[in-house]
């Protein structure tokens, strides 16, 4: 275990990890809201725990990159890119969380592999597909 | 014109039914749990079943239309075919099962029929106006991530003139 975490704490880059929130569904289709807040969104009017950073949602954690490629489609309203990139951190991310690596914003496209040896949880792999600038 | 989607309309009438006629596990005492959503939503299949914990997942799918116009001078009027497909797996993932996909299946089937039929047109005076059947269902059985998905699109067709 210390090996795997030693090797990405020493080559994998320092991102920002965005926790996603669902929040309260929508009385028509029934769809929950998604919601991504970084730590210290100063509400004037809301004036509450997140601002203190005691209810962070935002961390910088390690992760190691690998680009996968990039794909264009031709949409009605325009053409659009897909790049994906694969990542390996042992933060324990979940499908639709944000990472913003760089000022660029990814999101968690598939639900994470967790890797395991000997019993003892090591680190997740899963697809970041590329969202937009921050 | 104020006008309702029909996709509320008949996501509505299905809700309304199954919450005065709740659709039982395979004890036949127990009500089992029915999410009803839009298709497409941000949360993936096995969130649905195991996280949020239903048990029978409704998804109400994008119609396609046509216009219809017999003769001259009468209105045109529209046929709208209305998907919504009924997605079941077995429940629990581990220990005895207590929701068999399969047997869930023809539930809801029964209870889609009776909750259409029973509001198969629309109030007198309603606009728009509208005429609702459920025209066919097409049951599909796949092993996929690792489930057994069973999943029934049952079609309903809403006509109506908007007028």
């Amino acid at each position: 275990m210390a090996a795997i975490r030693s090797l990405i704490d020493r080559a994998g880059a320092t991102v920002t990890w965005y926790r996603k929130t669902l929040t309260g569904r929508d009385a028509v289709t029934n769809w929950p809201g998604v919601t991504w807040r970084a730590a210290g969104d100063f509400d004037f009017r809301d004036f509450d725990c997140d601002d203190f950073l005691c209810n962070t949602v935002a961390y910088s954690i390690k992760a190691m990159f690998r680009p996968l490629g990039n794909r264009e489609t031709d949409q009605h309203a325009g053409r659009l890119t897909e790049q994906r990139i694969q990542m390996e951190t042992y933060a324990d991310v979940e499908h639709l969380d944000r990472i913003v690596v760089a000022y660029t914003i990814y999101e968690v496209e598939t639900e994470p592999v967790i890797h395991s040896h000997r019993g003892v949880y090591r680190y997740r792999t899963c697809m970041l597909v590329w969202v937009g600038e921050q | 014109m104020a006008g309702t989607d029909p996709r509320t309309t008949i996501k509505t009438i299905v809700d309304n039914y199954i919450a005065t006629n709740p659709i039982k596990k395979d004890d036949s005492l127990t009500n089992a749990s029915v999410g009803s959503l839009w298709e497409g939503g941000p949360e993936t299949l096995k969130h649905l079943f195991f996280t949020v914990d239903y048990d029978v997942v409704i998804t109400f799918g994008e119609p396609k239309s046509r216009g219809r116009r017999r003769i001259q001078d009468v209105p045109v009027h529209f046929l709208m075919s209305y998907p919504f497909t009924v997605s079941t797996v077995d429940k629990p993932l581990m220990g005895a099962t207590v929701c068999t996909a399969a047997e869930m299946q023809y539930k809801m089937t029964l209870a889609l029929r009776m909750a259409v039929e029973a509001e198969a047109q629309s109030a007198v005076g309603a606009t728009p106006a509208y005429t609702l059947s459920i025209m066919s269902d097409t049951a599909t059985h796949k092993r996929v991530g690792g489930l057994d998905i069973w999943e029934t699109t049952h079609t309903a067709e809403y006509e109506t003139d908007y007028g």
